[in-house]
């Protein structure tokens, strides 16, 4: 039996080596094609070896079995070489951690622009917003992340310079959430439901700070969940940092898509890298991309972006059935994909900004050349980047 | 071209076995022919420029080859073809891997300013200049006949599963085999297991010890007290089953690729770390580059039998800093070759394998050898001699450093299965409790199962993308 079994193992090994080679290769046609067009060597190789490795044949499932594997091993951190390594909480969801870092020029910067917004006479308001991580004792051992010490920073060194803040966190504990409820697991986002609840704290504090004229009453209508319909695609989302360990290991998130109730009408405006995206009507008509979220594709689809469409330069709402004239200019990260509808429930015009992918021209010039009554920074600690603070 | 990447494993692969196996299966000349370039393919893919310093080699050590055969019966005439022979090998290797070095010290030592120039090191120069060297050598001993056809000559040198990392394979141990090889089902069986477990032992175990030891190596170049006792105790551990299950992994695929193809590679690794004396280890580890130095080198010095004492030592010295050298052009190399010749020798005076000493307590000698082994691989995966010596200074806690800390506690706990099994399978205990069960039906499934569960797994690791370097690669 002996000969046996190494020659089992040889068939089952050569089949393996084959079927997936095959499978590979026929997948990869288009990048053998445009390797043998290449000038040189190098870039041939490096065309087929990306073919390779992009294109394997089943990747998802071997990035399953990888997960699974990792997951029966009681391996906590995921190593990734090529990114950014996955920790798994002690609670079972998976995050990235953030280094620490010198806040001393990101606070400078929100001071530059908030001196420029306040000399416009523009009200402005600098959010924290929080990190899926709320301590470092879930973290695996030894293991420490910065994201929030690093918003401890920043915000203390803008306190001291007399700036707005609004430290998401916080509030979260003042309404005695469960952080980690509020995340997805398979993700580093924050769930419709928490961006939705979000937007109320951001509009509470506005009007509380700066008396904008909106009734208490209404703030509580627009941001209550009960106004909503809650439609649930269940196990239907795997994130971003889901995609990278598999679903073996990771689980799977239920994905909510929350409407509103009352009537809703907008003009939608999006400057993206392909185009512009022009949309009217109805709060589902405009706010979402719905090819990312009626479809169940874990590797393949991103069910998160389907809120707004993904981070797109700018994007421009204007409430056509809000009954305030407030025009406010919100510079994001991809948070505030799920929080800009929601904004714009109440919110006549809101006026979005990724620096990451807008470069036309200075936040500065910008403000000068509209007409703000608001400029609200929202970041996560994982938004602390040059780009990100160049305004 | 790594044997731990998809496109060897699922492209390059089964691509040679096709072709080998159905179209050419009638002929031995065309098998050969299409393995040797096959074999130049693999090497190019690495390599596209050297590649031709490798056919240079080829076609150089093949004229040697010839010129030794005609003229073997002069013994003068013989010896200066080996002669330069082995100068034009060791030419090539002097060029590509120690010229910098060389003028870096000669710079450093008399205070000049030589251009230092930028040379790349061809990936394998180590490995194929000493097999091209055994060709000559092999042929005037009559070890195997030398090869009239230059592309059996080829095939030796450059045949694909040995050429990157060895083993060195010497030329009288398969000059029979480049024609007369018979492939079999069982042999075939046999190499594709024999791959399966060094592709295991590398990307499961190589690679994820190598997290650690990176993590340890890297902290201390920030200084002593960024790496805590503990960590650098681990990290050292860490590296000694890297380089361990790195190297004997990658023979073992070579080994697992040489029998798919009828080909019979000598064992380069039998469980070095169980070893009670240094000269034990060096019979355990890279058992090729051992022999090699004991069979060209040591032995045509006098080895041991010579008529005074200073000679054998002398012959060991050579030996050792030749050994160390070889792995690379440092002074940490030199000083990790000095450490095992000082061993080596002080054994040798005081004949520690003999029973004699601590019979009732092998305890002590694995424990001596292993202390030394971890000792000798800090200096040797050190950047340089200051790096190393803080390393040293923060394994016997010299310094602010702290005992323990966060890192260590981190990859204690992430990698305790590791190195586990890391640990586990550098001791032939796992051999051992298998071979005490009964082959049966049940216990031969079982097998099969780990095995094909070991291979998935393991390509699992390289189709999600892992960390994946190959240490002696850099020789």
């Amino acid at each position: 039996m002996s000969k046996t079994k190494n020659f089992i193992i040889a068939i089952l090994f050569l089949l393996i080596i084959f079927v997936f080679g095959a499978g590979t290769l026929l997948k990869c046609e288009d990048d053998l094609i445009k390797a043998f067009s290449e000038d040189n060597f190098d870039d041939c190789k490096t065309t087929i070896e990306s073919g390779v490795q992009e294109k394997f044949k089943s990747k998802n499932n071997w990035i399953n079995i990888n997960g699974l594997f990792q997951r029966v091993a009681g391996v906590t951190i995921i190593r990734d070489p090529g990114g950014t390594d996955v920790y798994k909480l002690k609670n079972g969801q998976t995050v990235y951690t953030l280094p620490e870092q010198d806040m001393e020029w990101y606070a400078e910067q929100v001071k530059s622009l908030y001196d420029h917004a306040t000399d416009a006479d523009i009200d402005f308001l600098y959010v924290q917003q929080p990190f899926k991580v709320e301590s470092d004792a879930q973290m695996p051992l030894g293991v420490i992340e910065y994201g929030n010490e690093n918003s401890d920073e920043l915000l203390s060194m803008l306190r001291e310079k007399d700036i707005p803040t609004l430290d998401i966190r916080k509030s979260i504990k003042a309404a005695n959430y469960e952080h980690s409820t509020l995340f997805f697991d398979t993700d580093h986002h924050w769930k419709p439901d928490t961006a939705l609840w979000a937007a109320g704290v951001i509009v509470k504090d506005l009007e509380e700070r700066y008396d904008l004229g909106l009734k208490e009453s209404e703030i509580r209508y627009y941001y209550d969940l009960t106004n909503y319909n809650v439609s649930t695609y269940k196990e239907w989302f795997l994130g971003s940092l889901g995609k990278r360990t598999g679903a073996w290991y990771s689980g799977v998130d239920d994905f909510d898509v929350i409407t509103p109730k009352f009537d809703t009408d907008y003009d939608f405006y999006a400057k993206s890298a392909s185009g512009d995206i022009i949309r009217r009507g109805a709060f589902d008509e405009v706010m979402f991309k719905w090819d990312l979220i009626d479809e169940k594709n874990y590797f393949k689809l991103n069910a998160y972006a389907g809120y707004l469409g993904g981070d797109y330069a700018i994007t421009s709402i204007e409430n056509n059935k809000s009954d305030n004239d407030l025009s406010v200019l919100l510079i994001k990260d991809s948070y505030s994909n799920a929080m800009v509808p929601y904004l714009s429930t109440q919110i006549k015009s809101v006026t979005a900004i990724d620096l990451r992918h807008y470069n036309d021209m200075s936040m500065f010039d910008y403000i000068n050349a509209n007409d703000f009554d608001v400029v609200i920074i929202a970041y996560n600690p994982s938004a602390f980047t040059e780009a990100q603070f160049g305004f | 071209m790594l044997f731990s990447s998809n496109i060897f494993i699922f492209i390059f692969l089964p691509t040679v076995i096709f072709v080998y196996y159905v179209i050419l299966k009638k002929s031995r000349k065309l098998q050969n022919l299409f393995l040797f370039f096959a074999s130049l393919f693999f090497y190019a893919w690495g390599e596209p420029k050297f590649v031709l310093i490798m056919i240079l080699s080829i076609i150089v050590n093949w004229i040697f080859g010839l010129l030794v055969d005609k003229y073997r019966k002069s013994n003068t005439q013989a010896k200066i073809i080996i002669l330069l022979d082995v100068t034009f090998n060791i030419s090539i290797i002097f060029v590509f891997k120690y010229l910098m070095f060389a003028v870096k010290n000669i710079n450093g030592f008399f205070g000049t300013s030589i251009h230092v120039p930028e040379i790349m090191l061809p990936i394998g120069i180590s490995f194929f200049t000493f097999q091209a060297i055994s060709y000559v050598i092999d042929v005037y001993r009559q070890d195997g006949e030398a090869q009239k056809n230059l592309i059996n000559v080829g095939l030796y040198i450059s045949f694909f599963p040995q050429l990157i990392a060895g083993p060195i394979v010497r030329y009288g141990t398969i000059s029979d085999q480049i024609i007369n090889r018979r492939e079999s089902i069982d042999d075939f069986s046999k190499g594709a297991v024999r791959f399966i477990i060094g592709l295991g032992k590398k990307v499961l175990l190589s690679n994820n010890m190598a997290y650690i030891a990176d993590t340890a190596f890297a902290a201390v170049d920030g200084g002593t007290d960024t790496l805590s006792t503990a960590m650098a105790w681990l990290g050292i551990v860490a590296y000694t089953l890297q380089i361990f299950f790195d190297f004997s992994g990658y023979s073992d695929m070579a080994i697992g690729l040489g029998k798919m193809f009828g080909f019979h590679f000598l064992e380069n690794f039998d469980y070095p770390y169980i070893s009670k004396s240094a000269t034990e280890f060096w019979r355990r580890w890279h058992i090729s580059l051992g022999s090699w130095f004991r069979d060209y080198v040591y032995i045509p010095l006098g080895g041991s039998r010579v008529s005074k004492k200073s000679r054998h030592i002398f012959n060991l010295l050579v030996v050792w800093l030749a050994t160390g050298i070889w792995h690379g052009a440092d002074w940490t190399f030199v000083l990790w070759g000095l450490m095992w010749f000082i061993l080596i020798t002080v054994e040798k005076m005081i004949s520690i394998n003999s029973d004699a000493i601590f019979s009732n307590t092998r305890w002590i000698k694995h424990a001596y050898l292993l202390f030394f082994v971890l000792i000798g691989w800090v200096v040797f995966r050190a950047e340089n001699l200051e790096i190393a010596f803080d390393y040293y200074k923060c394994m016997f806690s010299i310094g602010d450093m702290p005992l323990i800390d966060n890192t260590f506690l981190e990859y204690i706990r992430q990698c305790a299965v590791y190195l586990v099994f890391g640990i586990l399978f550098s001791t032939p205990l796992a051999k051992i409790i298998a071979s005490r069960f009964k082959e049966n039906y049940v216990t031969d499934i079982m097998y099969i199962i780990a095995i094909i569960t070991l291979f998935i797994i393991s390509v699992s690791f390289i189709v999600k993308g892992s960390y994946n370097p190959f240490i002696y690669f850099n020789f």
